[in-house]
């Protein structure tokens, strides 16, 4: 223990005296957050996912009128609807999706609108849009109204007097997408601390001749990766309290309404754990620091991109998403939203399951690879 | 074991797929002594020092460190306790301070030497607050004397320690090492260096293509090896060459027009100083030069050490 406490004390002293770890540690997330915070905080997710649960059902079919609004929102080609049967619980049915849209069509919905046409009641039918992550700036809001303006007019016949109220629910947490992409930020920084940091001491140490040294001490193998492993734990600990800290700081433009808990503390553990494994693997093979960077870009970036970091999987084509399931990261991304965006524990639990089987293989397979000494 | 070898190395060898990196050599070595272990790059000098420090196993043959099998896992960690070792090309954290570098290392074993001691051994005082790598080469490898000195070891491996110095660097150095034989050290050094071997070492042994083909002391090398005086005429041009090849059969001329004239006795002086005046060749000086540890390697291998290569 004395001995991996020292060898956590040179890593220490190596990074607040080199200038570019401090610099991905501290200010790249920074930069990162402040950067998509500044572009997405007041926007809406990309997503124009609209899911519809339709209650005005006559004699088992879907009436007449609010078929017609739905085709007409259909025809816009800009949401992709999503029916929800009217005997599903809504919240189940989101359950697991990110800042969905819902518009839910009341039982009386035909009637009542047929009743307005006919002048035999100014009660407008109502429509209510649930938004779970309410941003300031829906681009999927003024679509849905502009629809069901166009769709008053078409029904009276030169009035444009507003005969359908839409109703907005937004959900009180008031998420946006900075929420969403605050866990995201997390994901990204603990996995290229986790994989560039192990595949750049174990490719630089090694290549310098300080491996060689250290291993005619009584320094051991595992006492060296126990000391890389808790040098990553640290670093990435920091980076996180960065990230979270900028987000909170209640004088910025974020003020993130996530929350961290013991589950994301858990998962950023084990996502640790499955990076720097992944990072021991690499340095195996790529054995030149000079293309170590090269390697670890390789891996990190794609995996960045197809694990949901900035954007929602659902997005993506099939062979992505099939893509994204076999990444750590796409576990990590989502186990961190659950557990600090949407509250669901037992989503959360299940991410972070898969996330420390990721780390268990990786570790392993890392502490096989890893020469302490060549032969 | 003898009562007095810290290293005896019995038919070691060392195989890489079908290339023998070191075949079937055996020596010792004596406490109190600065062995050299002398050969070019690639002869097998890092392989063999490298077993001996248990980074590597062999493929046969055994090696004992002051009594303690290197290939026995119980042994190996006592080994290491007992031994300190400054690898080829050394390395350590770069920014770290010296005194830092030397407490980390120091801290590593249970029983160690105070950092002030080390420094002073290597009479560093005044860059103990000096990262490792604004250093230069030479007081580079000074830290890593002193850090194989942190467990104060009975035996010192140093892998070609003065490699890639300036002759000064080299030289600071050799205090160093010397230094470490006085406090009653046995230190086990590796070099292609022959002016290296001649000015340090008690013992030598040459290794050749894996081989061991000499050892001794250097002087006893160099009466056996080192051949035949040289009289060496600076600025004798061709005339000089054509005279004299008339009395002695090895005349050669280097690129700088000094001849060198290979001498078997006294009497060949006379012959030639009688030629060169019987016949007024002009030459710019003369001098006589005696064999050295670099013709011990030439005459054995028929080539040359440049900078660790083969000429």
């Amino acid at each position: 223990m004395r001995k991996i406490g020292l060898i956590l004390k040179v890593f220490v002293k190596h990074w607040y005296r080199r200038k570019s770890t401090v610099f991905w540690t501290i200010l790249f997330p920074i930069i990162m957050i402040s950067l998509f915070g500044s572009i997405f905080s007041n926007s809406g997710s990309s997503m124009m996912t609209l899911y519809v649960q339709n209650f005005d059902v006559e004699n088992g079919k879907v009436t007449r009128l609010s078929q017609a609004l739905i085709d007409s929102l259909n025809q816009t080609h800009a949401l992709d609807i999503h029916y929800v049967q009217p005997s599903q619980n809504l919240t189940e049915a989101l359950k697991g999706v990110s800042s969905p849209r819902a518009l839910i069509i009341q039982e009386g919905f035909n009637k009542e609108l047929q009743e307005v046409l006919a002048n035999q009641s100014r009660n407008t039918p109502k429509i209510i849009l649930k938004r779970d992550a309410s941003q300031l700036i829906d681009p999927a809001l003024g679509l849905i109204n502009t629809v069901i303006r166009e769709f008053s007019v078409y029904l009276q016949v030169g009035s444009t007097k507003s005969i359908i109220t839409l109703q907005e629910e937004a959900d009180q947490k008031g998420f946006r997408y900075i929420d969403f992409f605050l866990p995201g930020v997390i994901g990204m920084n603990v996995m290229t601390t986790g994989i560039f940091g192990a595949v750049s001491l174990n490719t630089e140490y090694r290549s310098n001749g300080v491996l060689k040294k250290l291993s005619t001490t009584p320094i051991s193998k595992f006492e060296w990766i126990v000391a890389v492993q808790l040098y990553q734990m640290i670093i990435s600990f920091i980076s996180v309290a960065i990230i979270i800290g900028i987000g909170y700081l209640p004088l910025s433009m974020f003020s993130v309404k996530t929350t961290l808990n013991l589950m994301a503390i858990i998962m950023i553990f084990g996502g640790t754990l499955v990076f720097s494994g992944i990072g021991m693997i690499i340095a195996k093979y790529v054995r030149d620091p000079s293309t170590a960077d090269a390697a670890a870009n390789a891996i990190t970036f794609p995996m960045m991109f197809l694990s949901g970091t900035f954007f929602q999987i659902e997005m993506y084509p099939d062979f992505l998403k099939s893509v994204s399931q076999i990444l750590p990261l796409t576990y990590f991304n989502n186990g961190l939203r659950a557990a600090m965006v949407d509250n669901q524990p037992d989503i959360a639990f299940a991410n972070t399951a898969i996330l420390f089987a990721f780390a268990v293989a990786a570790i392993s397979v890392g502490v096989l690879l890893t020469n302490w000494r060549d032969n | 074991m003898h009562s007095d070898s810290v290293i005896e190395v019995n038919s070691l060898v060392k195989k890489y797929g079908d290339k023998t990196a070191v075949n079937d050599i055996s020596f010792e070595v004596k406490h109190g002594k600065i062995f050299a272990f002398c050969g070019p790059n690639g002869a097998g000098k890092t392989t063999t020092v490298e077993i001996l420090e248990c980074l590597r196993s062999p493929t046969s043959g055994n090696a004992k460190i002051l009594g303690l099998d290197i290939s026995r896992s119980s042994d190996v960690s006592e080994i290491r306790k007992r031994i300190g070792v400054l690898p080829q090309d050394f390395n350590t954290f770069d920014l770290l301070t010296v005194k830092e570098t030397l407490e980390f290392f120091s801290k590593i074993y249970d029983l160690h030497l105070a950092v002030k001691e080390l420094i002073k051994m290597i009479d560093m005082e005044e860059y103990i607050n000096v990262l490792y790598k604004n250093l230069s080469g030479g007081l580079k490898q000074r830290v890593g004397v002193a850090i194989a000195l942190a467990n104060d070891p009975e035996v010192v491996f140093l892998d070609e320690p003065t490699t890639g110095l300036d002759p000064k660097a080299r030289r600071d150095v050799w205090d160093v090492i010397i230094g470490l034989k006085n406090k009653g050290k046995t230190v086990f050094l590796t070099t292609h260096y022959m002016g290296e071997v001649e000015s340090l070492a008690d013992n030598v042994s040459l290794i050749y293509d894996g081989k061991i083909i000499a050892e001794g002391t250097p002087q006893q090398m160099i009466s056996k090896y080192g051949g035949n005086q040289t009289i060496v005429l600076g600025g004798g041009g061709n005339k000089a060459q054509m005279i004299l090849k008339k009395v002695i059969d090895d005349v050669v001329m280097d690129k700088n027009g000094d001849v060198l004239v290979k001498i078997n006795s006294r009497k060949e002086i006379y012959d030639v100083i009688r030629s060169l005046e019987s016949e007024n060749v002009e030459y710019d000086r003369l001098s006589i030069k005696g064999a050295t540890f670099d013709d011990v390697f030439l005459n054995l291998t028929g080539k040359k050490i440049v900078d660790g290569k083969l000429q």
